[in-house]
């Protein structure tokens, strides 16, 4: 596993136009990346795509990342849990259909408290998602990991659609007003 | 709708970051995003915080042909466009982006399972792929031998069978070349009166566990494709 420093430096080496260091980039992340796209397309070749796609733009807009938007990992992670979100809108809609339930196992969704690690932003959001109601810290985590709009949560915890966007909106106030703290 | 209240805007971010803004919601917001610094900067706040979560999950092998689709997609492997084009061609790029991953896999596959004992190199090979283009068995042919490959993307069947059949050019009968693995790979041995030089085309179709009761696909074909000659021979 690479660190966040070696990562740092393969992206520099990247926005040099550095194939060999974008390659030690994609072998060093892929394998996380890969995991966080398919919690959310649910479909391999799906998230294969959407891991190629967010890559691509990787090459292209090395340049564009700095340090104030965060690690090299958490920026990739936005590359491709976005490229994926798109992609469940455009594919979901075709296949599945809007009421489509994804088949979340239930031992994942009944135990979504993720293991954090010791760093400070992580310890940081493990603190402040504790303070949340359970049901409102699993909605949270059911619509970020898994990608559910408000209408699949609602559906998967069979609770109203107002009370789930209730849930998510005021946890999001509070979760924001820890992390502030 | 107004973006302008720190209120308002705080709470789009999150939902943008959650994923729980879809549509044209959300590519109206990521236009705004390059406007206003102020967004920008509520999105980051999220980003910083909820992807340690994601960062959290457990890792899953990425499939190995991912790597060499992108190094294709992005021109670097011979035979392909580059960049400026690879967003712009369409469904005539994947296929051949599917083919030529393919073709790679084969070659690695040649090179480290087959290379114990000397082998005849393949005649032909044959990639099926679905209406995505995404492939989902190799095929090479030595002589009588096919060697087949299940590489993903594969509809699990539980009481049915894929079975793979060649189209003879003589406008014949298919003859049933026998069942496609749904996992790994297997070697389908070709009857000897079975001229596979005359082939017209292969076909994969449903079928009852086992195979078709007939000498025909008794279920629908669902994939077609044709042998690719990689060798002099």
């Amino acid at each position: 596993m690479s660190t966040p420093e070696q990562l740092g430096r393969q992206l520099q080496q990247v926005a040099l136009g550095d194939r060999e260091a974008f390659k030690q980039l994609y072998l060093a992340t892929s394998d996380k990346l890969f995991s966080v796209s398919l919690h959310i397309l649910r479909r391999n070749d799906w998230a294969e795509e959407a891991l190629q796609d967010a890559f691509i733009k990787v090459w292209h807009s090395a340049s564009d990342y700095s340090t104030q938007r965060g690690s090299v990992m958490s920026w990739l992670i936005s590359m491709v849990r976005y490229r994926s979100i798109d992609m469940l809108r455009n594919k979901g809609n075709q296949t599945l259909g809007s009421d489509a339930l994804p088949d979340i196992p239930a031992s994942e969704a009944d135990h979504l408290d993720i293991k954090l690690s010791a760093s400070e932003n992580s310890e940081q959001l493990k603190k402040c998602l504790d303070e949340l109601q359970p049901s409102t810290r699993q909605s949270i985590q059911l619509a970020f990991i898994y990608g559910l709009s408000h209408h699949e949560v609602s559906a998967y915890l069979s609770e109203a659609l107002g009370t789930v966007k209730s849930w998510i909106r005021r946890g999001l106030d509070s979760l924001k007003g820890c992390l502030q703290r | 709708m107004n973006y302008q209240t720190t209120e308002r805007q705080h709470q789009l971010a999150a939902r943008y970051v959650l994923g729980s803004m879809r549509g044209q919601a959300r590519h109206k917001f990521q236009r705004l995003l390059m406007e206003q610094p102020k967004l920008r900067d509520e999105v980051t706040f999220w980003e910083l915080h909820l992807n340690e979560l994601a960062a959290q999950l457990p890792e899953q092998q990425a499939p190995k042909s991912t790597w060499l689709t992108i190094e294709t997609r992005l021109g670097w492997r011979r035979g392909q466009s580059s960049n400026p084009l690879e967003k712009k061609a369409g469904n005539g790029w994947r296929w051949l982006t599917g083919a030529l991953a393919a073709l790679l896999v084969l070659v690695m596959l040649n090179q480290t399972l087959l290379t114990p004992t000397p082998v005849p190199e393949a005649d032909r090979i044959a990639v099926i792929q679905n209406s995505e283009a995404r492939t989902l068995w190799l095929l090479e042919q030595r002589e009588q031998l096919l060697e087949v490959a299940a590489v993903g993307a594969i509809e699990p069947l539980t009481n049915e069978d894929y079975e793979l059949w060649m189209l003879p050019a003589s406008g014949a009968a298919p003859i049933s070349l026998g069942l496609l693995p749904q996992q790994g790979r297997r070697s389908l041995n070709v009857p000897a009166n079975v001229d596979l030089q005359t082939i017209a085309a292969l076909a994969v179709s449903r079928e009852p566990l086992g195979g078709s009761p007939l000498d025909v696909p008794s279920g629908p074909v669902l994939f077609t494709t044709d042998f690719i000659t990689v060798s002099g021979s």
